[in-house]
């Protein structure tokens, strides 16, 4: 295709931001085809389709197994098929399918989980990027007022917080969120410093774009792909903290069903019926793990240095 | 690189600072410790009593004041549930969870060095994704989980282990063992990164080229110059390490920090939790500045620059 001859006046080099890009479209990864000749990643994304599975249909399928008593049906052992197949996890102290509870309580445990890293990566991103942009004093007392957050221990303070506002799903994503802000806002800021002297922008404002656009137009879109990055893995983490809360009777509370508060409930009978808390536990570690391991396979996809050397290894 | 640590440990400080304000607050929000601590047919004249014995009937404004005139000689107020100095409580319960953090972390540490290294020889071989993803599961795995399943096989099962409480040796094995698992699988995927990125490095072909043993060029050349990124996250793994040891130190009885500002929180201790708080800070803040001075001390050019 015909170039046409660049004016002498113009800068010779691009600018870089057009290069990487220009890339970046050039080698868009076919994600399918990289999913299917990774048997751990395909595993992994299999397991959190079967998630959604569940939580869609779940309580439509056995809401009945998991909420009704039946307390000539307690605590059945794991690999017991009195009761249905349903019971094959084992029943816990009420007569409660385990299996059903599990499939039920999926829904609750991802939902807080995602609504508190979605929450958190705008919330943070957004304040990140007002902080990285405006600067001054006020960036700064953002700064140091994340750098307290970060400082200590958040389950401390979860639980301080928690106390104070009594448990609730909607409490427990508020303290999730919070707990996980300062991450985003540190990065977001940090790409913005970045930014905000590149060429793109002094040209934005130049051509009379106000601080708000700039933002919105030119920066958010750069900082997007890092903070999306972050947030993959940081929903593994907040999964994690909302089981631990739970686990420690200050998260999500008895009626509702959450793979945390099951392995709380079931902890008072480890030593006659340890698949109570056995199971839940495991959904927790195989999906975290899956988050994790899709991340990192994503990770891999998108970055041609990693996608070449292992189509090397693969070919060799 | 003085400036630079002073203004580190500048930072660090005013942090504590809005710490302690922020803990001091929500903690006294949490409720009166006279509707935990008297019985509930107290009589109203013996519940004003009470909090006016323990303070907590002036403005919390006022109250505020005294506990900082208070800490600016180190006394930082009397426990309510143990009626003795609550830094003395703290101090007691430190050297527990300090021996807890040090052998989960020097057994985090040298298997992730031992992993990340072997995994990094050929990156994408079977070793590696064995590793990786056996490290990834370890960072994966919820640690009460992973405690209550250890518990019910080595504890309930085997017998061969203590449930909880302290004593022996053999009552460190589990809550080190769970512990362990974590740190372990994240620092080997960090040793793993940063070993495959030194091994591409120059300075390793150069001593290829001279003849130097393998086993030397991992473990002399390229390991030294990985070891950056894996100082950056034991420290970023520091205050993890409390929220992990909070959870651990409950389940298996065992009395440290954790466990100790857990109960505190639960029965409205507020002199306790304040101490604990701001002695927890001041660990992290005196760790932090390790950690630079190992940074100096591993990398020249932060040491002459």
């Amino acid at each position: 295709m015909a170039i046409p001859p660049a004016p002498t006046e113009m800068p010779r080099p691009q600018a870089p931001e057009v290069q990487a890009e220009m890339v970046a479209t050039r080698t868009r990864p076919a994600y399918l085809h990289f999913l299917a000749r990774d048997p751990v990643a395909l595993l992994a994304a299999a397991w959190l389709v079967l998630l959604i599975v569940f939580v869609v249909f779940g309580e439509w399928i056995v809401g009945d197994a998991a909420h009704g008593l039946n307390l000539r049906a307690r605590a059945l052992p794991f690999g017991s098929t009195e009761g249905g197949w349903i019971n094959v996890l084992g029943t816990d102290a009420l007569g409660r399918s385990v299996l059903a509870r599990i499939i039920v309580g999926t829904k609750v445990t991802l939902g807080i989980a995602l609504t508190s890293a979605v929450l958190a990566l705008l919330i943070g991103t957004l304040i990140g990027l007002w902080a990285g942009f405006v600067g001054g004093w006020t960036g700064r007392v953002i700064m140091q007022i994340s750098d307290v957050l970060q400082s200590f221990p958040s389950i401390l303070l979860a639980m301080v917080v928690l106390y104070v506002l009594t448990p609730s799903p909607v409490n427990l994503i508020l303290v999730l969120t919070v707990g996980q802000l300062p991450v985003y806002i540190r990065v977001a800021r940090a790409e913005v410093l970045e930014l905000r002297e590149r060429l793109f922008v002094d040209a934005a404002r130049v051509i009379g774009a106000n601080s708000r656009q700039i933002i919105r137009l030119h920066i958010a879109p750069m900082v997007a792909p890092t903070v999306i990055n972050i947030v993959t893995i940081d929903f593994a983490l907040i999964m994690l903290s909302e089981s631990s809360l739970s686990f420690l009777g200050i998260g999500v509370q008895a009626p509702t069903i959450t793979w945390g508060l099951m392995v709380s409930q079931g902890k008072d009978y480890l030593d006659t019926a340890w698949w109570m808390a056995f199971f839940p536990g495991l959904m927790i570690m195989l999906t975290t793990l899956s988050i994790n391991l899709m991340a990192n396979w994503l990770r891999r996809v998108r970055d041609p240095r990693e996608r070449w050397r292992y189509e090397r290894a693969k070919a060799s | 690189m003085r400036d630079y640590v002073l203004k580190r440990m500048l930072q660090s400080l005013i942090s504590l600072v809005g710490l302690v304000i922020l803990v001091f607050f929500l903690v006294r929000l949490t409720g009166s410790p006279a509707d935990l601590y008297l019985p509930d047919d107290a009589s109203e004249a013996a519940r004003q009593e009470y909090i006016r014995i323990h303070g907590l009937d002036r403005p919390m404004i006022v109250q505020f004041g005294e506990f900082l005139r208070d800490l600016a000689v180190l006394d930082l107020g009397t426990s309510i549930r143990q009626a003795r100095p609550a830094v003395e409580i703290v101090l007691e319960a430190y050297p527990t969870s300090l021996a807890l953090a040090g052998w989960t972390m020097l057994f985090a540490t040298t298997g992730a060095i031992l992993l990340g290294v072997w995994a990094s020889v050929r990156p994408t071989g079977v070793v590696d994704r064995i590793i990786s993803v056996l490290s990834l599961a370890g960072a994966s795995a919820p640690n009460f989980w992973v405690a209550l399943t250890l518990i019910s096989i080595f504890a309930v099962g085997f017998r061969l282990l203590p449930t909880s409480g302290i004593g022996g040796w053999e009552y460190w094995v589990l809550p080190v063992m769970v512990l362990t698992l974590r740190p372990l699988g994240l620092l080997a995927q960090v040793v793993r990164e940063a070993m495959i990125r030194a091994l591409t490095a120059p300075y390793v072909r150069t001593a290829k080229a001279k003849g130097v043993p393998f086993r030397s060029i991992l473990y002399v050349h390229a390991l030294r110059n990985a070891s950056l990124p894996v100082l950056t996250m034991i420290g970023a793994q520091a205050v993890g390490f409390i929220n992990g040891s909070v959870v651990i130190e409950s389940i298996f009885g065992f009395p440290g920090v954790g466990k100790l500002l857990i109960d505190a929180i639960r029965m409205r201790d507020f002199a306790v939790v304040q101490a604990g708080v701001v002695i927890t800070a001041a660990v992290i803040f005196l760790m932090n500045i390790l950690i630079d001075l190992a940074y100096a001390a591993l990398d020249p050019r932060i040491r002459h620059g």
